[in-house]
């Protein structure tokens, strides 16, 4: 397959995205999404979508296509927030560059971390438990180290009257078409990294990678240049992210539940596939924001240490413990669908969603085929 | 200033000695199914959950729920192996890891959502008695985790040397297709050990909760502590479990000292990890290529 072909479904989606922050705040809209889902909060969460799309995108190049499950990509996303807040906040420089210097850093060390790794011949499990003690190190690291802020993290200076060069805007709009654009750059490189020789070398290491390295595929090289290449986008991402929370921290970014967010859509949509960890995100964004906004919504105001220690009797206390638990506990309803999502897929469809659509449709399309030959057929020798 | 290290050497000592509780359960599990939990310090956070609430709303002594979480944890381990890790055991690395990725991700919402994120910790009234070792004063609560923790670690490789069961899922271990031959029930020998597994790490969890607090977040750098030990001790080996948490116990405490922090001493052995993982891989003290 030389050519490139786009599946005219995505083509009417990128169309109606193109097109959503123009209507984000009209009737129609308002009418069709529940929860009061409009405007500035409808487009957060489409920020949102793309970002992490973008994200798995970046995991999915190492991660799918390479078959190096990385469980510490929180590090290198971490690394280019501080680094290009670091160049604006200290030297001036515009984050739009600051996201080139991110991205040659988180790069540098996506490389040296595969070069250690893969010098030393970690495969599988051990290369995995190295990315997990790496997002340690980094965590640990950024925690400590009073330049940047330590535990309490970078707040961005707030600029009254932003301009481009700042990376920071009063609306979500701009923040919504940089994001989509992020996510379709990503989507245009590895479209372009599946059909390069690069692409089939990836896919011929994560089948076997023995046999890759038996018929000539440079197998320790491309594995680096392929970490390298996914540190640097997710290291871009981290300056995205910081422009647009304007606020980084460490215990908010380099942790292993944010590693896990960043694989999931990766997994979920189909690792290895161009456009899995784009579904992936469309699917997990919404499920979890939803419910946040509905289960999570107002909270009792009851704190549970407050309720064990009171002196309430035994059986009143279990019922105040259940309206706790009713109007959404202590939090973490969207994380514990995450989990089972993600199990699920792994129990259920190994490859994730596109790869299981795809062989959906083969089959039906198989039967359909079998019973037009049935049809038609009838005088088979 | 020796004395501050004899201090930082006894207390790595008992504290490793509760990390090797919760590696030998690891290694069990691995070497038994080849599967490498990423939930395993999930369970120690439930663990030391079941110990909390136990204690501040049942009045149950923390070491009193550590004899009755035996049967529990092992009834739970059984319980999630036989329902959600059978369907993956021999498939791909990566299937099992996103398995149990999932099953920790999973684990820490629900103790988000059901304990919420507060830290709590026991008040109890022995927790400030300490004890004189080799001079040096430690918490009486330390010695006793230390001491039930290496009890149970001996009662389990005795276990697995003396007992018939223990015998089959050495043989498990060793070899899949040779013990089926000679009629092990694999199936069961997996449960058993995912129990055990569960049981060894949430008591281990149990013992520490008199002085430490739990949080739904603590989980992974127990699982991460773990996977250091085993990999220092051998994949599978639990008399390398043993030594490997001793170490690693130590190497925290003193790297205490010695770095710019206390708080950065996990760094120590998230270092030492990463050497051990690219210079043996087989371990400090094993010999079978990993």
């Amino acid at each position: 397959m030389s050519r490139l072909r786009v599946n005219p479904f995505y083509l009417v989606v990128l169309a109606l995205l193109l097109g959503l922050p123009l209507v984000a705040e009209s009737e129609t809209v308002e009418a069709v999404m529940p929860l009061g889902l409009t405007g500035p909060a409808l487009l957060h969460v489409f920020v949102l979508i793309f970002f992490f799309g973008f994200m798995s995108q970046a995991w999915n190049i190492v991660g799918g296509f390479a078959g190096q499950l990385s469980i510490g990509h929180a590090a290198f996303f971490g690394i280019g927030a501080y680094v290009s807040t670091v160049c604006y906040v200290q030297f001036g420089l515009s984050p739009w560059f600051g996201m080139l210097v991110a991205a040659a850093v988180t790069g540098a060390f996506g490389a040296g971390l595969g070069l250690v790794s893969f010098h030393y011949g970690l495969r599988g499990p051990f290369f995995a438990l190295v990315t997990v003690a790496f997002a340690e190190i980094t965590r640990l690291v950024l925690l400590h180290w009073d330049y940047v802020g330590a535990a309490n993290g970078i707040l961005l200076p707030f600029s009254p009257e932003p301009t481009f060069w700042q990376f920071q805007f009063r609306d979500k709009e701009p923040y919504y078409y940089i994001a989509l654009v992020m996510m379709l750059c990503s989507i245009g490189l590895v479209a372009w990294i599946a059909r390069s020789r690069f692409g089939y070398y990836l896919h011929a290491i994560r089948q076997d990678e023995d046999a890759a390295e038996a018929v000539g595929v440079p197998t320790k090289r491309c594995k680096i240049q392929a970490i390298a290449l996914s540190a640097a986008l997710a290291g871009m991402g981290g300056t995205f992210y910081a422009q647009y929370t304007q606020y980084i921290v460490p215990d908010d970014m380099v942790v292993g539940r944010v590693s896990v967010e960043i694989l999931l859509g990766a997994v979920i949509g189909g690792a290895g596939t161009v456009m899995g960890p784009i579904v992936g995100a469309f699917i997990l964004i919404p499920v979890g924001e939803a419910t946040r906004v509905i289960f999570e919504g107002g909270g009792t105001g009851v704190s549970l240490s407050a309720l064990i220690a009171s002196d309430l009797p035994f059986g009143e206390k279990f019922l105040t413990y259940l309206d706790y638990l009713a109007a959404g506990g202590g939090g973490g309803l969207a994380i514990i669908l995450y989990g089972v999502l993600l199990m699920a897929v792994v129990l259920g469809m190994p490859g994730g969603v596109l790869p299981w659509l795809a062989g959906l449709r083969k089959r039906f399309g198989r039967s359909a085929d079998r019973r037009a030959d049935r049809g038609t057929g009838g005088s088979r020798p | 200033m020796s004395d501050v290290y004899l201090q930082a050497l006894i207390s790595g000592l008992m504290i490793g000695g509760v990390y090797a509780l919760v590696a030998v359960g690891l290694t069990l599990i691995f070497g038994v199914m080849d599967i490498i939990n990423f939930a395993h310090g999930e369970f120690l956070m439930f663990g030391m959950y079941a110990a909390y609430f136990a204690s501040v709303l049942l009045g149950v002594d923390p070491y009193m729920t550590a004899v009755l979480a035996l049967p529990l944890f092992f009834a739970l381990g059984w319980a999630v192996q036989a329902t959600l890790i059978r369907p993956v055991v021999g498939k791909s690395h990566a299937i099992q890891i996103l398995l149990t990725l999932g099953l920790s991700l999973l684990m820490q919402a629900l103790a988000q959502y059901l304990f919420s994120a507060d830290f709590q910790s026991l008040k109890l009234d022995y927790a400030a008695a300490t004890m004189q070792i080799a001079g040096t004063r430690v918490g009486w609560t330390r010695v006793a985790a230390f001491a039930i923790s290496m009890g149970l670690c001996l009662a389990l490789w005795l276990f697995l040397q003396r007992t018939d069961t223990g015998k089959a899922l050495r043989a498990c271990a060793e070899e899949h297709e040779g013990s089926l031959a000679v009629g092990i029930d694999l199936r069961r020998m997996y449960k058993i050990a995912f129990g055990l597994g569960i049981a060894c790490v949430a008591i281990a969890g149990i013992t520490m909760t008199p002085f430490l607090y739990v949080a739904p977040v603590i989980g992974p750098k127990f699982t991460l502590v773990a996977f250091v030990i085993v990999v220092l001790g051998g994949l599978g080996n639990i008399p390398g479990a043993v030594a490997g948490a001793l170490i690693v116990g130590v190497v925290e405490s003193v790297g205490a000292l010695v770095m710019p922090s206390p708080s950065l001493k996990d760094l120590a052995v998230y270092v030492l990890f990463i050497l051990v993982l690219l210079f043996r891989p087989q371990g400090l003290f094993g010999s079978r290529g990993a």
